[in-house]
């Protein structure tokens, strides 16, 4: 049994084996802090010192965006925001916005994007955005209450103002706060106040309009308040762009477009510069900058008509009787037709199990041809006339690989290279596409289909707006542009048609001769809307969205009035003027709009003489 | 009698020594307030001079007095705890406190002396009769685990550590065998995975963060590795009473509590650091030396088993500051803003100081 021994000696025994126990302990503190404070000290420092700067990036100004007579398009305005300073208490974020909703009005959206960016931001020391573009009003109530709110401080900022709204928005672009992908791509865009551009040329010249951001090396508490500078690097402003928009042009347009939906480009035939590219619906990208509420996205993104869509780039319509250029050209150089042979027209042409129909077939009127029982038809009158059944036959002759290789020449089935983003590249269909996406072989049918511009080829505005300038300047390859400033992109080599001979100038002659005749013949399909000044020559097409029935022909085709709006025929006009020395052309596309002639070609008139008078 | 007649018999060297050290706290909470009086620095100095008074009281009872006291004191005490489950106010998700409307008081500090007391009680009652497990062993740890157990589920684990270990010290100085603390420390190492199930899970992160130092450094760590910066930093003499950047920038959370030691590390460096131990070194030999002078067994027991209690604070929290030790919060001795952490340390000491004034009295006579 144990022999308990006296308690009184014990305890002193155990007293000193505990103070043995405390010395242990004890060294291991001693030799911990002399490894901290005497050997590590140096290392320590050093990350003392780092731990009170902080890199803040100072947003660049922003470049401008100017027309092509220096009328700004987009410019930096100062704002007025309200940042909370970084924190890692969400309490005091709530207790802050429940202080600041009693002073000013804070919506659901903006106290949700508050803890959005609290919850989503890496660096715990950056402040928090609880209200941009702040109202003088808020302003100055905010003013007097700043006293009660110490964690809250007020920023002058930039944001961007776009004066002409609407105007050419598809072109300008609009800007919005960075994506998570793309901070990905640049980490620095979530160090900075900035938005991006989304679309257009603010998309496009992002590096070039956005500069250099500046940098302030801060001494800042745990919190990231600010205590003082230690220095400062000035951010450098992003370049200008000049475009060759002009926008009391493009207003001109955006006015005769109103309430259509459809785009017109006009451009110059001797260089390729875009003086208007409307798209109609447009938005106005200064919404954006305001942070847009999800009604007015929702009504943007939900709208039909596509307001956000550069239809001009992105549209992809089949060209319809303007192809019939393409097609006459292609027969000419190939020698099918001679510029003085004619084809045996009529309004209905058979082949195989198909009837195909010119637009002429059973109407009351009928077309010259018919009027003055001339059967044959010659390339200028096909033109003037727009004779489906003439081109039929022709693009039959000709051959779908000849007619997709004078297309592809005129730019058309591949992107123009405007430096927007989002622009389509049509369709130039031939015998090897079909092969490769319907595993079918050619049809002659379908040669037939696409001499009259319908069937699988498509193509964009700005294909059109080059092709018909192509047409003006006798062939002269151009490359559309829309900015006229920027160094070593503006390489606008004009080269001329490899394959151009001396008759193909004839050529050129005689299908701007037809054109000629459509707008100045009494036979021509836009005489309604010539005009001695400027005299100018173009080509109208209405293209048919919709198959129509040989149940229907015989009745009477509805006319485009009493169809359902997305059923109704795209109205086309390609012109160019002055006639005699051409300097713009334009292309005009209204979807659903109606016929060409009665639609299309005013508008072209209207905007010729705006641009050359 | 007046009130003259009392100051020969406060020990004044013992007080001045406390003072001392306490005032290094309160100048540690000037500097992070950012040479300001508010709002820690002024609150400190009215808590020790209010535990002070208390202190001079309890020293001039006699021994005797709580000697008889500390079985009501131990049973006041588990009331209090009680009580926190009821009114406790709470405080980032531990309900530690009660709100007493002009200051707020956290029972388990106190407890830690009373559960000493009791025990050193218990001890001295039993010192004459024989060895026998049940009252050597059982009672004692009965003892012990009620308010353990009552304090862990608050959830204070720092300080139901600190008492528990607190309690096994009173054990192994009242002599129980070695080889049973041997035998139980390798029982609990095995049945601590089952111990592990009962923490809740910030508790397991902290000892996970713990165990995974170098990673993570601006999660859980975050604290620690900021307190080494401001400890290494310092230095040998210190960036200066002040002047320190890691301290006042805020980098370090509750400073003013558990982290105010990497204060003094920052500010007067090494140096600064030697002068606290010094002091807490003179602290805890003479209040050794005291205790082992005294002639009651109740008076030994207690003074050496609280200063052990009041080292194993002491290192597990600079053990912790520097990061040899998990997060456990607990303040400081002396130096931490807390009113409820100096009154306990004072009324520990007054008792101590008691049984200095009394040691010739002998507790077999009541």
């Amino acid at each position: 049994m144990y022999k308990y021994p006296n308690v009184d000696k014990l305890l002193s025994r155990r007293t000193f084996l505990l103070g043995l126990g405390k010395g242990v302990l004890f060294s291991s503190l001693f030799f911990r802090l002399i490894y901290l404070q005497l050997f590590k000290s140096d290392q320590y420092k050093v990350l003392a010192d780092k731990n009170r700067i902080s890199l803040r990036l100072i947003p660049p100004p922003r470049g401008s965006i100017l027309d092509r007579n220096d009328n700004i398009l987009a410019l930096n305005k100062n704002n007025y925001n309200m940042l909370i300073e970084g924190t890692k208490n969400i309490s005091e974020i709530n207790e802050t916005i429940e202080k600041i909703s009693r002073i000013i009005f804070l919506s659901e959206t903006e106290i949700n994007n508050i803890f959005d960016s609290f919850l989503t931001k890496k660096k715990s020391d950056l402040p928090i955005f609880i209200k941009k573009n702040l109202k003088w009003s808020e302003l100055a109530s905010l003013n007097v209450n700043l006293i009660n709110l110490s964690n809250v401080f007020i920023e002058q900022g930039i944001k961007r103002e776009y004066p002409f709204h609407n105007l050419a928005s598809h072109v300008i672009g609009y800007m919005s706060s960075p994506q998570k992908s793309d901070i990905k791509k640049n980490p620095f865009l979530e160090m900075m106040d900035t938005n991006i551009g989304r679309s257009g040329i603010e998309q496009s010249f992002e590096k070039e309009l956005r500069g250099f951001p500046g940098t302030r090396h801060l001494e800042v508490n745990a919190r990231g308040r600010e205590i003082r500078e230690i220095s400062k690097e000035e951010s450098v402003r992003g370049s200008n762009i000049k475009l060759t928009i002009d926008i009391n042009l493009q207003k001109y347009i955006n006015s005769l477009l109103k309430d259509k939906n459809g785009s017109i480009l006009v451009i110059d035939v001797n260089n390729g510069e875009l003086l208007a590219v409307e798209s109609s619906p447009n938005f106005d990208p200064n919404l954006f900058t305001k942070s847009i509420s999800q009604e007015k996205w929702d009504e943007l993104i939900k709208n039909p008509m596509a307001p956000l869509v550069n239809k001009a780039i992105s549209g992809e319509y089949s060209p319809g009787s303007t192809f019939k250029l393409i097609v006459l050209y292609s027969a000419l150089i190939n020698k099918i037709i001679k510029p003085n042979g004619a084809i045996n027209c009529s309004s209905k042409v058979e082949y195989g199990d198909r009837n195909f129909y010119c637009w002429c077939h059973k109407k009351k009127t009928g077309c010259w041809a018919t009027q003055t029982r001339t059967r044959k038809v010659g390339p200028e009158l096909a033109i003037a006339q727009s004779c489906d059944g003439f081109f039929y036959k022709l693009a039959k002759k000709v051959g779908i690989e000849n007619i997709a290789e004078t297309a592809k020449n005129f730019g058309l089935g591949s992107k123009s290279g405007v430096n927007l983003k989002g622009e389509k590249s049509g369709l130039v269909p031939n015998k090897s596409w079909k092969k490769k996406h319907h595993k079918q072989s050619w049809k002659i049918g379908e040669t037939m289909i696409t001499g009259v511009g319908q069937g699988f080829l498509t193509t964009t505005p700005i294909q059109l707006a080059v092709m018909i300038a192509m047409f003006a300047n006798n062939g002269k390859k151009i490359f559309p542009t829309i900015y006229k400033n920027i160094k070593g992109v503006n390489a606008n080599d004009n080269e001329v048609f490899t394959t151009q001979t001396l008759y193909q100038k004839k050529f050129f002659s005689l299908i701007k001769n037809g054109m000629f005749s459509v707008v100045n013949k009494p036979f021509g399909t836009a005489f309604g809307s010539r005009t001695s000044r400027p005299i100018f020559a173009g080509k109208t097409g209405t293209v048919q969205v919709r198959t129509i029935s040989e149940n229907e022909r015989e009745l009477g085709i509805i006319p485009n009035k009493d169809l359902p709006f997305n059923q109704r025929d795209h109205a086309l006009f390609l012109g160019f003027a002055p006639y005699k020395n051409p300097k713009i052309a334009v292309s005009v596309v209204i979807e659903h709009g109606g016929s060409g002639s009665k639609i299309a070609a005013p508008i072209a008139k209207k905007i010729f003489k705006k641009a050359l008078l | 009698m007046n009130v003259i007649d009392f100051l020969p018999r406060i020990n004044w060297f013992f007080v001045i020594l406390l003072l001392l050290i306490s005032s290094i706290g309160v100048a540690l909470l000037y500097s992070i307030a950012g040479a300001s009086w508010d709002p820690w620095a002024l609150n400190q100095i009215i808590r020790i001079l209010i535990s002070l008074v208390v202190l001079i009281l309890i020293s001039l009872v006699n021994i005797g007095f709580w000697y008889k006291l500390a079985n009501p004191l131990y049973l006041f005490s588990i009331f209090l705890i009680f009580l926190t489950f009821f009114y406790g106010k709470e405080v980032s998700g531990a309900t530690r406190w009660i709100d007493l409307y002009f200051f707020s008081f956290q029972p388990a500090e106190i407890t830690k002396i009373f559960v000493i007391l009791a025990l050193a009680k218990y001890f001295h009652s039993i010192k004459l009769q024989s060895y026998d497990i049940k009252q050597r062993i059982f009672f004692p740890l009965l003892i012990l685990f009620i308010p353990v157990l009552l304090i862990f589920k608050q959830p204070d684990l720092g300080t139901a550590l600190i008492i528990f270990f607190s309690g096994i010290i009173v054990l192994f100085l009242s002599g129980v065998q070695i080889k049973t603390f041997i035998l139980s420390g390798i029982g609990s190492l095995i049945l601590l995975p089952i111990f592990w199930t009962f923490l809740e899970d910030y508790q397991k992160s902290r000892f996970i963060n713990f165990l995974d130092q170098q990673s993570n450094t601006l999660g859980a760590n975050y604290h620690i590795t900021q307190s080494k910066i401001a400890l290494g930093s310092g230095g040998f003499f210190g960036k200066g009473f002040l002047e320190g950047t890691q301290s006042h920038l805020n980098f370090i959370p509750e400073l003013e509590t558990d982290f105010i030691f990497s204060v003094l590390g920052e500010e007067f460096g090494f140096l600064g650091i030697l002068f606290l131990f010094f002091l807490y070194f003179i602290v805890i030999c003479w209040t050794i030396k005291i205790s082992l002078e005294s002639k009651n067994y109740f008076s030994k027991i207690f003074g050496i088993s609280f200063i052990a209690s009041f080292f194993l604070v002491i290192f597990t929290n600079i053990g912790m500051v520097t990061g040899i030790i998990p997060v456990v919060g607990v303040p400081l001795p002396l130096c931490s803003y807390g009113g409820t952490a100096i009154v306990s340390n004072f009324i520990g000491f007054g008792i101590i100081l008691s049984g200095y004034n009394y040691r010739d009295f002998k507790l077999q006579n009541i």
